[in-house]
């Protein structure tokens, strides 16, 4: 569930060509490292830390209520750990199901709830090497 | 009762330190630690804590024991 570095292009597709034969529909969301502008300082990069054992236990937790929630077929998530320069994938998720609906809504949960649940940490660094902790809104 | 606290994040900075033992009363409960926390490190006032012990989300009436393994997390910034 988590790997160091960005998310490459090629992992990407590695995650969402691993298609069971039964599935109709997937859905899946990137995240990037965003390059928001603060107090006239842009963010060059995210330093990604977790406490890993239970960030997967939650993760797992979470892909099995949306399988019971909504009858998905399968889901992973991946997160990036270390440094991830703005503009980068640090966050998959991946899900496949039988049909659209389904899957939009067990993608969503899936997104909401890692954000929410699961204890992953962000340093921004700015362009002027001064950093911010991110927060996630709950 | 020594118990052993690890933290995280922001936490690692305020706190100089990723953990540390912190040695309180038989009996007490995780109010009292997080009211000695916020004493020792008072940049912990101002951040909403989370605490873990054997992967489940602690409430401030969880009570301690000797010996036991603490996680104090700072907010979740995931994703």
């Amino acid at each position: 569930m988590f790997t160091e570095g960005a998310l490459s292009e090629l992992f990407i597709d590695a995650v969402v060509s691993s298609v069971q034969a039964d599935t109709g529909a997937q859905a899946v969301f990137i995240g990037r490292v965003r390059p928001d502008k603060k107090d006239n300082v842009t963010v060059s990069y995210i330093e990604f830390t977790a406490q890993k054992e239970i960030a997967i236990a939650t993760a797992t937790d979470i892909i099995l209520e949306s399988r019971e929630k909504f009858g998905i077929h399968h889901a992973e998530v991946w997160h990036s750990i270390g440094k991830i320069n703005a503009g980068e994938a640090c966050f998959l998720v991946a899900v496949n199901g039988i049909h659209r609906k389904e899957c939009f809504k067990a993608l969503e949960y899936i997104v909401d709830q890692f954000k929410e649940r699961c204890p992953v940490f962000g340093k921004e660094i700015m362009s002027d090497r001064s950093a911010l902790w991110k927060e996630n809104r709950t | 009762m020594k118990i052993t606290i690890h933290y995280y994040g922001r936490l690692i900075e305020s706190a100089g330190r990723e953990k540390e033992d912190i040695v309180l009363s038989t009996g007490n409960t995780l109010a009292v630690l997080e009211r000695v926390l916020s004493e020792r490190y008072p940049d912990f006032s101002n951040i909403p804590l989370t605490f873990f012990s054997n992967s489940r989300i602690c409430e401030t009436n969880f009570p301690l024991n000797e010996g036991m393994s603490i996680e104090c997390m700072p907010p979740f910034s995931g994703g």
